[in-house]
This record gives structure tokens, sequence and C-alpha cells, in this order.
């Protein structure tokens, strides 16, 4: 007798579809030799269901726009060639012809980012603002959501409820009152500090309404019988939440990275000097109004993307668990 | 029972294994030195010494080397003063004046486009005159055009650096004589347009402003009169536009839905045989690409020259500087005529100073002395504060005539109207301003009654709040921090934003104190009570696309099928990746992708693939045997490139919440369900769907809230079109706020999306409880 998860891939493949000709002769031929060919089999039966086509079909129009962002970066140009279709060429010419692929691939575009301005410097700063923003945020977070998961206290609801308001309030509109706290009040116009502070504020509520969320879901006995032991609530905190909840902290720390990471509105403020730049800052340079230098600027944020593609891949496992506990009972 | 956390033995310092503690210190002593300088820079305020003058700039590549050998050579030849300059990227340029200056920060001088010195100057606070610091030898060296440019309310603001104009540049593999009159012009386009193909013989960005003035100003005064009363729908005007609608809609020459990126690139693949453009381009043609840049012609219908507008860059002066006259000093060598030479020689710029053309390096560069040229017919342009309320509904009225959906003539006297009324609320609120000072005695009241009620309420409740706050001592603590943070940086504004709303706060009075600017609820009245969606009569009737509940239906519309669509799709995607299948790994990973890049680029390549010719999704269509579709120009058509864009950006986010939740549900209850036999939609309708329903709520709530202040979509893709028609709620107020510089009404905006979010929240809370209490 079949295992489940073993028979279920071929009944979705004939609920969906029914592939014709010689592809189903060979998908019942995969079917047929499943059980015994194994890997092959199985990898050939995944391809013909719906699901592959369905996870391939939304691969292809997510990288799409992508292609595009590549292909001007890698073209060492500045400006996107324009797609025309051939006249009078096949079906297959003319969907090739709309595949964006450079003429000739070139990395002129990225050593002239690289070269031509402190780049690597800025990638450097903003390195420091985003992990010093996920730092800070992340403990503010913690502390805070641990707070709301496990006491019961007046005004746990409303507090709740405040850190929601924060973010349905226009962010275009809270710049100049947040100049004038920042660098008039407070005197931190120009230092990286005023970024860290705002960044780190600005992420707080997405990161405690998930990591609340994920506390709660952890069982409370351990903390109980912690507690009967004599733990402290600071010694439970620190040396059995925190290390539980791990999955979300690496995520909720992973939007405040990226929150610190794409700003670029308060960072062109706040900073009165180009050596303290932030690398988003550093990529506008690229585009003005009269004229744009849009291959320098995709290089550039393909640089900048690939730090956060290295965190994604790095915290993969963990996204997909952080979160959705993290949701639960959110 | 205490588990200890693994990540210990890193804490504790204990080297990795297999690493050699000696020499992993020595590569890090660089690193770390860097570190030093980090913590250093983390912890520097402001940098400034006392007699170091600042100086911002907007240059970049080789006008920037040639601008920084300037200064440095300037910071060699004296003693006096250090002059220390800052690039600042265009985006965020004029954000960055308005935020700093008017607060008494930023640098001592900056160079900008003279066109807005009409509003900085009525708004004061932001530039200084100079007359006094400015002898009448300095003023000689540049043409009195370029010296009006400069000029407001008759005080001279800064001196003029460079000018930017248009000007024709041709290909000269195709065009061989430069066409003399705008009838030559049409005759040599049509022979190289040719729609199918793509070809056209003109190209330019003749939806905008500033491209289209060189026709305004050669059919009559532009968008103002002799007087400087705002013009719009004068006779030449609409001349103008008419002359612009043939030769887009009956001649041909023209490409749809043109943008500086677009003519580039058609010039690049010589299908455009002339375009119109200025010195910026320059540096972007290809190099196989054969090119002369020659004046304007003359407008066959009026007879004079098209009158391109100049942008003259000039330098102003802070009124906060505290060294005015080492300031001027500096303008003065920054437009002598040796720098003005390496402007144009090393910086490719044109030099107000136009003494540097007399450089035989320069007089021999046929392109400089074709711009130097283009000046003599060119018209600065205006500086009036009226000015910069005119280009972003200049430019929509435009777009709605070449396409067709206006007739000039009832378009431009609409446009009148419209301006002149925000007009007339920019200068009401500036009467107000001067009349009365004196803080009227019942705004006393309020902080009393505030005391009163908070002292009442203490001594009510302080036997409770202190026992509360024994009993919850530790839950306070562990908060405090965030809410410190809270208050600071998010009440404060609120706060800040909720007064702004009941006053009539705009560029003019935005120094007046708060009790002078107090409108109660006048904004209030003024967004909520008007139902009226219609403006003009009989058939120039049309639906009013600034109207609030226009605006709200849209966003509500936007928000509704965005978050559907993205928690749907975003559903299916999931449940085809919740079990094992080839290539698992990578399809997460490929999904995922348009969270991690910034959206800002994205969002960009998205528009250009909406393109109606040359995007990338019209000819798709062909080539499947669809008519393409002009994605810009209908209400519906536009909505849906918004929505498209943003769906794609915004499924990774839910899908990532969803799987997370599909794991979540216990495999056992399915297996009990196919036991007694629950076909595949049962299962999902009884099991995955309320079990997903605690993970989706809270994450239907945060994409709602972010998907209806979602800015950068709608302004980056479809930008409100058409006419605005496509604007949600926060890029209305965006506008209204930093295009038509009525901050309080910006304000009273954001307040009223504040209040239907938070009633959102609410509301959906309380239905998921009773939801919950039902099950």
């Amino acid at each position: 007798m079949n295992l489940p998860n073993d028979s279920s891939p071929r009944r979705s493949l004939l609920a969906g579809e029914q592939p014709r000709g010689p592809v189903r002769s060979l998908v019942a031929f995969a079917c047929k030799q499943a059980p015994t060919t194994g890997r092959a089999g199985r990898i050939l039966r995944d391809i013909f269901s719906w699901r592959f086509a369905l996870l391939l079909f939304a691969s292809l129009i997510v990288i799409y726009p992508l292609l595009w962002v590549v292909s001007l970066a890698f073209s060492g140009q500045q400006s996107l060639t324009l797609v025309q279709l051939p006249e009078d060429a096949s079906l297959g010419q003319q969907l090739l012809a709309l595949i964006p692929l450079p003429e000739q691939w070139n990395l002129s575009n990225f050593t002239a980012v690289l070269t031509e301005q402190p780049f690597l410097r800025w990638l450097g700063n903003s390195l420091v603002v985003a992990l010093s923003t996920t730092l800070l945020g992340l403990s503010l977070s913690c502390s805070a959501a641990y707070a709301f998961s496990r006491f019961r206290f007046a005004g746990r609801e409303r507090g709740l409820m405040l850190f929601l308001i924060s973010q349905m309030f226009p962010a275009v509109l809270m710049l100049i009152p947040l100049y004038v706290i920042v660098v008039q009040w407070l005197g931190l116009g120009n230092s990286w500090l005023g970024l860290i502070l705002v960044y780190s504020i600005t992420a707080l509520p997405f990161c405690v309404w998930m990591l609340k969320g994920y506390f709660d879901t952890l069982p409370y006995e351990i903390e109980e019988s912690a507690l009967l032991e004599g733990a402290s609530r600071w010694m439970i905190f620190t040396r059995i939440i925190l290390p539980l909840a791990r999955p979300a902290i690496a995520v909720t720390g992973l939007f405040a990275f990226m929150t610190a990471w794409n700003e670029f509105i308060l960072a062109s403020i706040f900073m009165d000097d180009e050596s303290l730049y932030t690398v988003p800052v550093g990529l506008r340079f690229f585009v003005s109004d009269y004229a744009s230098e849009w291959g320098f600027f995709a290089a550039g944020s393909i640089l900048v993307s690939i730090p956060v593609m290295l965190l994604f891949l790095a915290l993969q496992r963990y996204l997909v668990s952080g979160l959705s506990a993290g949701a639960v009972k959110g | 029972m205490l588990t200890p956390p693994p990540c210990r033995s890193l804490l504790a310092g204990e080297p990795l294994p297999g690493s050699h503690p000696r020499s992993r210190c020595r590569a890090w002593l660089s690193p770390a030195s860097w570190l030093l300088q980090v913590v250093l820079l983390l912890f520097a305020g402001h940098v400034g010494a006392a007699d170091t003058v600042n100086l911002w700039h907007g240059y970049r590549g080789a006008e920037r080397a040639a601008f920084e050998q300037l200064v440095e050579a300037y910071n060699q030849s004296q003693n006096a003063v250090i002059v220390r300059t800052l690039a600042v990227p265009y985006g965020g340029y004029a954000d960055k004046l308005s935020a700093a200056l008017p607060r008494g920060q930023g640098p001592d001088l900056f160079v900008f486009a003279h066109d807005r010195l009409g509003g900085w100057a009525s708004a004061g606070h932001t530039v200084a005159p100079i007359d006094d610091l400015v002898d009448a030898e300095l003023r000689t060296r540049f043409p009195e055009n370029l010296i009006q440019a400069m000029s407001f309310g008759g005080h001279l603001y800064g001196l003029p650096f460079n000018f930017k104009s248009t000007a024709l540049i041709i290909n000269t593999d195709l065009v061989s004589d430069a066409p003399q009159t705008t009838d030559e012009l049409v005759a040599e386009a049509r022979r190289h347009s040719d729609r199918n193909t793509g070809r056209f013989g003109l190209a330019y960005s003749y939806t905008e402003p500033f491209f289209h003035g060189a026709l305004m100003n050669s059919f009559g005064n532009g968008p103002f009169d002799a007087r400087g009363q705002l013009a719009l729908d004068s006779r030449a005007n609409i001349q103008s536009l008419e002359m612009l609608t043939r030769w887009v809609r009956s001649e041909h020459i023209l490409p749809e839905e043109p943008s500086s990126t677009l003519v580039t690139s058609l010039f690049n693949q010589r299908r455009a045989a002339m375009v119109i453009s200025g010195p910026w381009m320059l540096g972007e043609i290809a190099a196989d690409i054969p090119y002369k840049v020659v004046p304007l012609p003359r407008n066959s219908d009026s007879g004079r020259p098209l009158a391109p507008w100049a942008a003259v860059e000039g330098l102003f002066l802070s009124p906060w500087s505290r060294h005015p006259q080492a300031a001027v000093d500096l303008m003065a060598f920054l437009t002598s005529r040796h720098a003005a030479e390496i402007m144009a020689i090393e910086g490719g710029q044109l030099p107000a100073n136009l003494t540097a053309f007399e450089h035989p390096q320069v007089a021999g560069d046929a392109t400089a002395m074709a711009f130097r040229a283009q000046l003599d017919t060119a018209a600065p342009i205006p500086n009036f504060p009226a000015m910069t309320l005119i280009w972003a509904p200049l430019e929509n009225s435009i777009k709605k005539v070449v396409k067709g959906a206006a007739a000039p003539e009832a378009e431009l006297h609409q446009l009148q109207r419209q301006i002149s009324a925000d007009l007339a609320r920019l200068q009401r609120s500036r009467a107000r301003s001067g009349a009365d000072y004196s803080m009227p005695l019942w705004l006393w009241l309020i902080p009393v009654v505030l005391i009163l009620v908070a002292a009442g309420l203490w001594r009510r409740y302080h036997s409770g709040l202190a026992a509360g706050w024994r009993a919850n001592r530790n839950a306070y603590l562990y908060i405090a921090p965030a809410m410190l943070g809270m208050t600071l940086l998010v009440l404060f504004p609120l706060v800040y934003g909720l007064l702004l709303s009941f006053t009539d706060t705009t560029v003019f009075n935005e120094h007046m104190p708060l009790w002078s600017r107090w409108a109660g609820f006048d904004n209030y009245v003024s967004i909520l009570a008007d139902l009226d969606l219609w403006r003009g009569e009989g058939a120039g009737r049309s639906l009013d696309f600034d109207n609030f509940y226009w605006t709200l239906l849209i966003t509500i519309c936007w928000t509704a099928s965005n978050v559907i669509l993205a928690v749907g799709l975003a559903l299916l995607l999931a449940l085809a990746l919740e079990k094992p299948i080839f290539g698992r790994g990578w399809f997460r990973v490929i999904l995922i992708l348009p969270w991690a890049i910034p959206n800002y680029i994205t969002a960009l390549v998205w528009k250009g693939m909406f393109h109606p010719q040359f995007g990338a999704v019209n000819q798709g269509l062909q080539v499947l045997g669809l008519a393409p579709v002009a994605w810009f120009d209908s209400i519906g058509a536009s909505f849906f490139t918004g929505l498209v864009t943003n769906v794609w950006l915004s499924v990774p986010f839910m899908l990532v919440v969803i799987l997370g939740g599909l794991q979540s549900i216990p495999k056992d209850l399915y297996e009990a369900a196919e036991v007694e036999g629950a076909g595949r939609w049962l299962q999902f309708r009884t099991i995955t769907l309320p079990l997903l329903k605690p993970v989706l709520i809270p994450a239907v709530i945060l994409s709602v809230v972010w998907t209806f202040n979602m800015f950068n979509v709608i302004y980056l893709v479809s930008d409100g079109a058409p006419a605005g028609a496509n604007d949600i709620l926060i890029t209305k107020a965006f506008r209204i706020g930093f295009e038509k510089y009525q901050y309080a009404y910006a304000a009273a905006y954001s307040v009223v999306i504040l209040m239907l979010l938070f009633g959102y929240a609410i509301w959906q809370t309380r239905v998921s409880r009773t939801l919950e209490a039902a099950r």
C-alpha cells in the first residue's frame, strides 16, 4: 500500500489538466514506473502536475521584470533597449524578442558604480545603520512584546492599538515633525544615531505585533516551573523565552533590517556629510529629473539587493515558521 | 529547569573550531579601526567649525569634478574661511532644503534652479537678498535676463551660475539641413515617421510643461501675462496646445507617452531623427550616432522663434549664514571668467558668465555655441510663487489634450479656474497672517482646561493608578523603552499633524504664531462637506477627481482589490508549495524575490513594461494577436497597472505568512477527513480555511493599512493617471502638501486617513472576535 504523501501528487495530476499525446504516454509511463524508478519518476511526476505548472508560471511572472533590471545592469548602457518585434517573424522569434537580454554582456556599469563614488563605503554605512537598527529595534520590541504577551495590566489593549495606529499616519507627512525632533531638539542631525532611532521606532509596531503573537504560542508551563525554582522574570525572559523564540526574532530582525536598508528620504535629509550617506541615498544620485543613468541605478540596485538576498537565504528556514507561529494569535 | 542559551560559547569568546586566533586578530585589525571610526561617527553631532562655509549642490559626474576643483582652488586662495561642499541627490534635494532652511539649519549657500525663488522669497526664512553685498560691477558679468531670473520683488537673491535650456538635436545621418521653421520641421519629421515600425521624425517630452514652454512662449507670453497675472487660458496658450495636438494626432510625428528615457532610447536607436532636449542628454547619446545641436526653429504660425524655457542654476544665500560676505565672495569667485571657463570646458556646463564662451576651446565647440545661441531667444522660467503650482496640473492638462480627451480651449479655461482657486487659498492665508498678531484669550483656556481635567482625573484615580503601577511594575518597565520611543517619534508627530490640521498653514504663513493661523474645522468641512462630484456645466461637465469622496472610492477599491488578490494568489501558491515538489526550495526563493529588491526600481520597471507602444505588455499582446491597450488613458486600465505592480510586490509577504500557517495545521486532521471520505474541496473549506484564519487576520489588517497608504506604487507607476483620477488618499494628500503647498489641508487629509483606518481596525478586530466567540 502506498503511503499517503506518496499517492497525493498522482491524484492531483489526475485532477488537474490532462496532458495529451506523447506527454500523456510519458506521464503514464512515469506514474507506472514511479514506485520502482524512485527519484527520477517522482521528478517527472512533479513536473507534470498542476502545482508545478502554477509555480513555474508564477516564477516566470516574478522573474520577468527582474530580468529587465539585470539586463540593464549588465548591458553597459544607461537606457533600456526598446523592444521592437521583428516583422514577419515566427511566433517563437517574436516571443524571443520579448526576453530582455543585453546585446553584449558587460560589467562596466558595476565597475563605474563601485569606483566613481564611495559606493562600498556607503554600503558599509548602511550595514552599520541597518544592523544597529535591527539590534535596537529587536531589544525594544522583544521586551515590549514579552510584556504584552505575559502580563495582564491596565492599558494593554490600548498599548497594542497604539502600535498599530502609528502605521496609519502617512509617513510622507511625518517628515517635518521628525526633522524638528531629531535635528532641532535632540541635535542628532548628521549622525547615524538619529537615523537608527527613527528606523527602530518605525519598525517597532510590526516587530511587536509579530513577536507578541509568537510569544503567545510558547507554553507557559516552562516559565511556571522556572518561577517555582526561584528564577527571576528577567532570567526567564533572557534564558528561556528569547532562545525559544529565535525563529520569530530572526524574521522580525530581518524586517527591521530592511526598514533601515531601503529608506531614502530621511537619510538624505538628516545627513550633512557625504561620507556618512547610506546606500539608498547614494543610489539616487543616478536619478534626476533631467537625465537618469538607469544602467548605474540598476547595477547599484543589484549590489544593494545582494546582502538582503543573502540574509533571506540564510534565514529561509526561519522565515516560514517565524512569521506564522507569530501570527497565530497575533 | 533552565535551558542554557545555545550561543553561549560564542558569547564567551571561545574561538571557533578550526580558526587560529592570532591570524584572525591581525586580519581584523583594519576592520577594527574602521569600527572605531564608526563608533566615533555614530555619536558625532555637527562638525562645523566657526569659519566653515557650507555649500550644497546637486552636481555629479564631470560637472561635479569641475565644481569641486573650483572650490578647492578657492580654499587654497584665501585663509578666511574653509568651504565644505555637500552633494545631495536630486530626489531629496528640494525636501532637504525646505526641511532645513526654514528652521535655521542647512548650508550657508546652495546651488538650485531659480524657478522656486518667488515662493522662497515670499515665504521668508529660506533665501536672503544680496543687494547690499553685491556691487554694480559684479552684476554686469551676467546678461540682464539671467539677473532678472535671480531677482524677485525688486531684490536680488543670488548670482546666476549656469543655465540650461533645450535646443534641437539632429541625427546628421538622417537629417542634413536644420529646419528653420516649424513647417519645415514638421515636413522633415513626417519623412522619418512611421508609427508601425516605431520611427518618429521628432521626439521630446512634450507633455512636460518645461518642454512645452518653447511653444507657449513663441505664441505669447507663457502662463502669465505681461503684468504677471495668471493667464493660462490666453489665446496664445490655446494656440500652442492646438499646434502640439496637431503634431501628435494628425501629423503623427511624435511618440506616445514620452519620457526622457524613451527619447534617449529612440535617438540612440536611430528611430528618432530629431529630438528636443538639453545639454544633460549629450552624455547619453551613443558613440555611433552623429549629431549636431541647433537652435529651435521659428514658429511658422506666429513668426516668432520657439523660445524654450531656461532654468538658471543660481548660487543662493541662506538667511542664517553667519558669513554672508564670505559667501558672496565665494559666489563672485565661482562666477568669475576663469571659473566659468573651467565649468564650461571640464564640467560641460553652460556658464551664466557669458565671457566663458569667448575662450577658444569653448568658442570652437559647436554644441556649446548652439546652446549659447539658443539663450538669446530662451526665456527664463517665470519665478513667481504661482509657477510652482502650475507644473503638475499643466502636465495633466497637456496629457489630456494630446490624447484627445479634452479640447485645448475648454481644458485651459478649466485649468485657469482651478489654479486661480489654489492661488486664492494661498493668498488668503497670507493676508490673514498679516492681520492679527495677538493671541486670542480663549486659546489660553485650552491648556488651563487640560490641566484641570488632568488634575481632576488624578485626584479621582490616583490611588487606583498607584496600585496598578505597584501591581504591574514589571510589565511597565518592560514596555517603557519602546513606549518612550513611540511617544517621542510617533505620538509627537501625530499631535503636530493634528494641530496643523486645525490651522490654515501654507508655505506663506508657516512662521506666524499658531493662533494667528487657527482655522478651526475649516479644512475638515471643505474636505468632507464637498459632496458635488461634478464640475463644469453642460458639455464641459466632468467628474471632479479632486473630490474627497471620489478619491476615497478609488482608495477603497484599490485596497480591497489588492488585498483580496494578494491573499488569493498567495493562498494558491502556498497550497502548491506546501507539499514537497521538485525544485521547491528554488520556487520558494524566487517567489520571495520581489520583497528583497528595492520597490522603487521594480515599480519603475513595471511602468516601463506598460508603455503603450514600447512596453513589453503591449508587445506581448500583439504577439498573441490581441490589440494593444492604452494603459494610462482610461481609469480602469490605469488602475490595473498599479494593481498588477502592487500585487506582484505584496504576494511574497502573504505567501510567507500563509505557508507558515499551513504548516501549523496538524496533519492528522486531514488524515481523519480522508478516512471519512471528505473530498479535497471539503477538506480545504472545513479544515484549511478556518485554521488559517488566526494567521490571516492580523496579516490582513496590517496589509490593509499598508496598501491604503501605499505611496510609491501609485506615484511611480500610474502617477494618478488619467488626470489624478487614480490618486489614492495618500498621494492626494502629498500633492496638496508638496505641490500646492497647503500644509494644513494636507494634514487634515492625513488625519482623515488615520480615522478611517482606525475605524477599520476596530471593526475588523470586533468582527474577528465575534467570529471566534461564535465558533
